[in-house]
């Protein structure tokens, strides 16, 4: 009879809109274990142009469906800017006050940005101390995002019957998502590493204890592999994805040898220059804190699946790789997934972290119902 | 780690004023169906309570239309137990029919009645109302109490006798049978004087006597 009152309160959902993938995802708290009260995923039409009325029509519509189709509850979101309207810049500062890093914002970061501090959204977090020769500076990452931009995204979940509590970078929420298990003593000088192959943009994450300290967007990901591997086997693009896709899914056995060979083969281009850039980043982290190189990255995004794209990477960079299992240790009974395919789920990482940014809003606008997320 | 959030501050600013505006919507809402509820309630209530104020107004109204013809009815019937009080303190209380009754039983045949007067008179002591007397007349039945008109001491029945007797032997012997009868006392003979009737001579009399229906104690 009580269950109404004793109920948890219903928290905001975690909007993922990927270039390929929308996930939706609402998670809950039952007692010091968060559960996972909803989630569902839908297909975007590849051939739509990102950003154009009939992807954005097409996008409005598919999330009114997951809602529905889901069992969320509430309207309010956390919602993700994608990669490709978020700017990201790390400079070095003489000091990392807040005010000097304002005036910074209004001169120099708006011009690099070539953006317009009194229009545009600039926000910044501080990476740590890095070291330039023998001086000490801070380095400041920026994130930066046009106006129109901005009210485009607004609009777009307004449109869907939602309201947007909180507008994330992906750096952000995959960081988030993996935080969790960085809380011990131990963990507070631990490096880690996590990389989401995403459609566009493969993002690259270096964290030092609970801290993000460096942050890359590297366009080379899945629309690149498919374009490569379209380009060297001649076939049209959507062929070449769906080719991937089944070599990604264990269906190996229908496709032939010399084709897996000759995707590989197409990709091997593109891999290189992935691991070469991410090889870049430890090194640019290395030199910048002076901190020990990373021996472990974990991979998240629906790119991950790639068995050989991960053990080519492996073969490049020269550290233990590992598939990230953003949901280990929720409670999913509630949540309808299919884990058949894609046991680890990794492709949720960023909607996990969209999610629990909007547990811990809900516990600051109410902190009677705060407690340590176990997970 | 520091979060990042790229909601304007416009956009803030906008949902706090729409949630203000939803708020104080919902408020204003809910006052003016708890005031439309009571105001069905209290309609409600009013229309029952106006029907019974209704209901009593009418039986007020017959209520009082009875106690107005209640009152009509026990003014008339005060008026009508007067007036049976003044026709009982002016109604003899010895029945006529008994005294000719009686008088029947004792008058011989030699007796020729020519008047019978029967008249109520004060009793003697309480002709003049003297209060160290102290004497109170217990008379047979009941007396409402009398009206001012009405004489107020006890009476009684004053029987006045007469005719003629063949002889004044008979006349003489009525005497008796009035004065031995307990119906009648001071029989008193007024005069009894010879007279002729029809050529014959006979005895005229008259005679007065009471009828002993009362009792006087000390």
């Amino acid at each position: 009879m009580f269950e109404f009152f004793t109920k948890s309160k219903i928290q905001p959902i975690g909007l993922d809109v990927g270039h390929s993938v929308i996930k939706m995802i609402q998670l809950g708290r039952k007692d010091q274990t968060i559960c996972v009260e909803a989630a569902d995923e839908e297909t975007l039409d590849r051939t739509l142009e990102p950003g154009s009325q009939a992807w954005r029509e097409q996008v409005i519509d598919l999330i009114k469906t997951l809602y529905s189709r889901g069992g969320f509850r509430g309207q309010e979101v956390v919602f993700c800017l994608p990669g490709d309207v978020v700017k990201i810049k790390s400079l070095r500062l003489d000091s990392a006050r807040p005010e000097e890093i304002e005036d910074i914002i209004n001169t120099e970061v708006a011009k690099r940005f070539d953006m317009n501090p009194e229009r545009d959204e600039i926000r910044y977090m501080i990476a740590g101390d890095a070291y330039q020769g023998s001086e000490i500076k801070s380095e400041v990452i920026f994130f930066g995002i046009e106006q129109a931009q901005l009210n485009l995204h607004i609009d777009l979940i307004e449109q869907a019957d939602l309201i947007p509590i909180s507008l994330d970078t992906v750096p952000s929420a995959l960081f988030r998502c993996f935080q969790t298990t960085l809380r011990r003593r131990e963990d507070q000088e631990l490096v880690s590493v996590f990389v989401d192959l995403g459609s566009q943009f493969t993002t690259v994450i270096i964290g030092r204890g609970q801290e993000i300290a460096f942050v890359k967007q590297i366009p080379i990901a899945g629309d690149h592999l498919n374009q490569q591997v379209a380009k060297q086997l001649g076939i049209p693009l959507e062929e070449a994805a769906d080719l991937r896709d089944r070599l990604r899914h264990a269906d190996t056995d229908y496709v032939e040898i010399d084709m897996k060979r000759a995707v590989i083969d197409a990709m091997s281009g593109s891999i290189e220059s992935l691991a070469h850039e991410i090889s870049l980043c430890f090194r640019y982290y290395a030199v910048t804190f002076r901190g020990q190189r990373p021996t472990r990255a974990a991979f998240a995004g629906g790119e991950a699946y790639e068995s050989a794209l991960i053990e080519a990477l492996q073969k490049h960079l020269g550290v233990e790789i590992c598939v990230a299992e953003p949901l280990r240790g929720f409670d999913l009974s509630n949540a309808a997934f299919n884990r058949r395919p894609n046991p680890l789920m990794c492709e949720w990482a960023i909607a996990v972290g969209l999610a629990l940014k909007g547990v811990e809003l809900s516990e600051k606008q109410n902190p009677r119902h705060r407690n340590e997320i176990t997970v | 780690m520091k979060e990042i959030d790229f909601i304007p501050e416009w956009y803030k600013a906008d949902q706090v004023r729409k949630r203000r505006y939803v708020r104080q919507y919902t408020i204003i809402a809910v006052i003016f169906g708890v005031m439309m509820v009571w105001s069905f309630v209290v309609g409600r209530h009013v229309k029952h309570v106006s029907a019974d104020v209704e209901g009593v107004q009418s039986a007020f109204a017959k209520g009082r239309d009875k106690v107005h013809q209640a009152q009509r009815l026990q003014s008339e019937i005060a008026e009508m137990k007067q007036k049976a009080a003044v026709l009982d303190a002016l109604t003899s209380r010895t029945k006529t029919t008994a005294i000719l009754g009686e008088l029947a039983y004792l008058v011989q045949e030699n007796i020729v009645l020519n008047r019978l007067s029967l008249t109520n008179e004060p009793i003697g002591e309480f002709k003049k109302e003297t209060p160290v007397s102290g004497a109170v007349v217990q008379v047979g039945g009941s007396k409402e109490r009398q009206h001012a008109v009405v004489p107020k001491t006890p009476s009684r029945v004053k029987v006045t006798i007469s005719g003629i007797a063949a002889q004044p032997a008979d006349a003489a012997a009525f005497i008796a049978a009035l004065e031995q009868a307990d119906y009648f006392q001071q029989v008193t003979l007024i005069f009894s004087r010879p007279t002729k009737f029809m050529d014959n001579d006979v005895t005229e009399f008259e005679m007065c006597c009471y009828v002993a229906d009362y009792r006087i104690q000390k």
